[in-house]
């Protein structure tokens, strides 16, 4: 037979290797945030002189902070496959929840315990749902959500409750180095998530269950724990952010968080992570956030009222899911 | 020049009188067979012959109800896919259990990765991902920077079998390896096959196109209705014999 001889030369040696590439529109999608978030410094810094100074910059820095500590957190849970949107009820009632405790005498840093606590609830509670009970993240985390939300209400029995003593979170508002506190906790966010995603054996893991869990889990990783550690990575941020926010403001209010819902969507759909898992990057993410965060600041210097601020911020997440849909028809060949 | 591969020496794989019933329907009966390491087995048959039945039970997924297996001579008793592996079976399953947004160093060492600390250790693994490749002649793929997801499927193939090497496995179970791929793909992975067989693999190929295992098999196992209808070497058989044996039995041979 034929068969001893193709046998003998290994890899026939006619055929050339080929090497595999990434799709063209991939690569195009990839860069697309750069350069829309450069087209859109280059437009507003045109449109208004005061867009590019010191004092503005840091004002984006300031408001897109928490947008970002959030983002970080549900891109960590969305690389894993899951989409955690219970963020913004994790910052409701940690500021509440820190109002009322030391409302009731208990010191600053065990009330934020307190919320820490209350925030891993969360995230474990998430984590029931999802990983042990198998239903849908979007679906376990908007329970927990809207349950978290209304029992902020009932602590707070619907009002917003001052904090005794707003000297205690007055760091929030300091500046080191000419920078607010709470960019610098955002920019330590990213760096941590950074590290984590693409140095770790732990951020390997998490894109590996993210990308395909029945593999991850026939390769002996521990798939069930590590949606549990994203999902407290995620609440845990949004506990961050609740602090800051109460440390801006000087109270407690059930409502907060309520808004965060789509500029922190909004972000990290732009990144292009897709909702499948296993792709996307912090990095990728924070160019979203800046993204958001020029947008919204651009429109109001332009004097743009900001009910169409609104429309714009729908528009662009559209834009961010057909784009995730291209690319998704794209890959599935 | 022809060459029968098949060593003398001890069996790697030994199977005796192995039998699984479901209920009262009969998957295998009585099968008992070897093979050696160095060795490319190609396991045939008709759509419920049993040769899924069989694999399962030799990866660990099913036990047998009765009869033997054993590795090296020492018997082995599979209560899930972890105690096969351990023992050094490894099985590469049609869906190729691949992370496709990951890369090929990424997928090889899955689970296993080389790391300082919490860390990965990234060149090791990319280092340790070329050496496996070059090792399979697959020196051409990309072992770092390239989701599996965009390669051919003889590519992703090749990939699931070079991480069977990374698990140290002596015994590769290729469950229909080609059957989602074009000829030229198909005749890579016959290739990578018999690479592995030279690195004193055993491979055991599960196919039932016996054009595509004709020439790179070194024996045919027949199961027939769950029985064994026979086990042939190539040097000793013809493709009449083997067809006649898939479709008919033993009965009939």
């Amino acid at each position: 037979m034929t068969a001893t001889t193709v046998a003998q030369q290994g890899t026939p040696p006619t055929s050339p290797p080929p090497k595999p590439k990434s799709d063209p529109i991939d690569r195009i999608l990839d860069v697309g945030i750069y350069i829309a978030l450069g087209v859109l410094v280059i437009v507003f810094s045109i449109a208004s002189p005061y867009f590019l100074t010191v004092g503005n910059l840091l004002n984006i820095g300031q408001a897109v902070a928490q947008t970002g500590i959030l983002a970080a957190g549900v891109t960590i849970a969305l690389i894993a496959g899951q989409l955690d949107i219970s963020f913004g009820s994790v910052i409701a009632v940690t500021a509440v929840l820190v109002a009322v405790l030391t409302g009731a005498g208990l010191p600053a840093a065990v009330a934020v315990l307190g919320a820490v606590v209350a925030g891993l609830l969360v995230g474990i509670l998430n984590g029931v749902l999802i990983v042990n009970l198998n239903i849908s993240s979007i679906i376990s985390t908007l329970a927990v959500g809207t349950a978290v939300t209304g029992a902020a209400y009932l602590l707070a029995n619907g009002q917003v409750i001052p904090l005794p003593d707003p000297a205690a979170f007055s760091w929030v508002n300091v500046r080191v180095f000419g920078l607010p506190v709470p960019m610098l906790i955002a920019i330590a966010v990213y760096v941590a998530g950074w590290v984590l995603l693409a140095k770790t054996k732990l951020g390997a893991h998490i894109y590996a269950v993210g990308g395909n869990s029945s593999a991850a889990l026939r390769a002996g990783i521990p798939v069930k724990r590590i949606y549990y550690t994203v999902l407290v990575i995620s609440s845990s941020l949004a506990v961050l952010a609740g602090v800051i926010v109460l440390g801006r403001t000087g109270a407690g209010d059930p409502s907060y968080g309520a808004a965060d819902m789509f500029t922190v969507l909004g972000a990290v759909l732009l990144s292009g992570i897709g909702l499948g898992g296993g792709t996307g990057s912090v990095q990728r993410t924070f160019v979203g956030v800046l993204i958001i965060g020029v947008l919204a600041n651009g429109l109001v210097l332009l004097g743009v009222q900001s009910y169409y601020q609104q429309l714009v911020n729908g528009a662009v997440l559209v834009l961010a899911v057909v784009m995730e849909a291209i690319r998704r028809k794209r890959r599935s060949r | 020049m022809t060459i029968d591969r098949v060593p003398t020496g001890a069996p790697l794989l030994s199977v005796q009188g192995i039998s699984k019933s479901f209920g009262h329907i009969q998957a295998l009966t009585d099968v008992s067979f070897d093979i050696a390491p160095g060795e490319v087995l190609a396991l045939l048959g008709d759509n419920g012959a049993g040769k899924s039945t069989l694999i399962k039970i030799l990866s660990g997924l099913y036990a047998n109800d009765t009869g033997e297996i054993r590795m090296r001579g020492i018997p082995q008793r599979f209560h899930s896919p972890a105690d096969a592996k351990a023992a050094g079976i490894a099985t590469v399953y049609q869906d190729l259990a691949l992370v496709d947004t990951r890369d090929v160093a990424a997928n090889l060492f899955l689970g296993r990765e080389y790391t300082k600390g919490p860390f990965i250790d990234v060149k090791r693994n990319v280092a340790e991902s070329r050496r496996v490749l070059e090792g399979l002649k697959l020196g051409h793929l990309p072992a770092s920077g390239v989701a599996v997801g965009v390669m051919s499927g003889g590519q992703r193939q090749a990939v699931a079998v070079a991480r069977t090497v990374v698990s140290g496995a002596e015994l590769i179970i290729m469950d229909e390896p080609t059957a989602a791929l074009g000829v030229s793909e198909s005749a890579k992975v016959m290739d990578l096959a018999h690479e592995l067989r030279d690195s004193g693999c055993a491979v055991i190929i599960i196919s039932h196109n016996l054009q595509q295992v004709w020439d790179f098999a070194d024996r045919f196992a027949v199961l027939h209705l769950g029985r064994l209808a026979g086990i042939r070497r190539r040097s000793e058989t013809t493709v009449e014999e083997i067809v006649q044996l898939i479709v008919y039995g033993a009965g009939e041979a």
